[in-house]
């Protein structure tokens, strides 16, 4: 059984260290702040769960980051909901994994737009729960969901290595 | 036990654990109504329970992978506890700083690392073929 981390695994895990850890510095003090880009996808998902829930509701407002459905507030898409500490683990796992920019590009602009995609179907779905007072909204909402959007992610770094693995034998 | 079924089992222990500390001592009204400490403590119960099992999980794996887990995530223990202490003792930390750690201890209590463990797995599995195959 090898003790010692293969020499590619190793470069992978000191990129995911070295990110992991400008992320953690960058955020906090200087992103989260100034509300960039977490304004705009807060916007983005709350936009995108009021033009999904209209189909399905005639009276449906966002009002600020919150949904109303037929003047009942059912959600409130605060800074966490937004799904963007999500893509930038995603986009961080996906620039250490070693592959061409192009691939990279394809995978990030498809990842990206499915885990927002995702969001919006997630808060939608919630908001629908929520408004039925449903039993299960919690653990929808705490869990179930949030697995789903975790499975995916993982799916993408997946099929990004397995390119990989394609190309290399 | 044979490694893959342990690893899945610790997976499925892993979202067992996350979920209980998301839902009971994280967020609604069970949280809400537990005492500060109390809840604290529950998070650290939790974080210490993953660490455990997660390493069992990975335990029968190359040893890089266990050890990385054990790692990772005594590190992350030892930041949590840290500052936790210093916190009760001195209160010299900001809310918003406390929330930014808040978020740090939910990466750790969640499947996350198990599936960044996974792909990494994953990938020494890819180089290997690839050193192994003469026509590379």
């Amino acid at each position: 059984m090898s003790s010692t981390i293969p020499q590619p695994v190793k470069v992978v895990l000191i990129k995911i260290v070295i990110l992991f850890g400008a992320w953690l510095l960058l955020y906090p003090t200087w992103l989260k702040p100034l509300g960039i880009p977490d304004t705009q996808l807060t916007q983005l998902v709350t936009a995108g769960t009021h033009w999904v829930l209209s189909f399905f509701y005639d009276n449906v407002q966002a009002v600020g980051s919150s949904i109303l459905l037929n003047d009942m507030r059912v959600i409130l898409i605060g800074t966490p909901c937004n799904g963007l500490e999500l893509i930038a683990l995603y986009l961080g796992i996906l620039i250490c994994i070693p592959g061409n920019w192009k691939r990279f590009l394809v995978f990030a602009v498809i990842g990206v737009s499915s885990i927002i995609v995702l969001n919006i179907i997630r808060c939608a779905l919630l908001a629908w729960m929520y408004y039925q007072q449903m039993s299960v909204a919690d653990f929808a909402h705490h869990y179930a969901f949030k697995l789903i959007i975790y499975a995916c992610t993982f799916w993408g770094w997946y099929l990004y290595s397995k390119q990989l693995r394609n190309k290399r034998v | 036990m044979r490694a893959k079924p342990r690893k899945w089992i610790s997976f499925t222990l892993i979202l067992i654990l996350s979920w209980i500390d998301y839902q009971f001592f994280n967020e609604g009204k069970a949280a809400a109504a537990l005492p500060e400490m109390k809840r604290q403590i529950s998070h650290i119960f939790c974080f210490v329970s993953i660490l455990g099992v997660g390493f069992w999980g990975w335990r029968p794996y190359p040893y890089w992978l266990s050890r990385i887990w054990l790692y990772l995530y005594s590190v992350g223990l030892i930041l949590i506890l840290a500052i936790g202490i210093i916190h009760t003792i001195w209160q010299p930390f900001s809310l918003y700083f406390l929330d930014q750690i808040s978020s740090f201890r939910q990466f750790f209590i969640s499947p996350i690392p198990f599936l960044l463990l996974l792909l990494l797995e994953y990938l020494s599995k890819i180089f290997s073929a690839d050193d192994n195959n003469p026509l590379s």
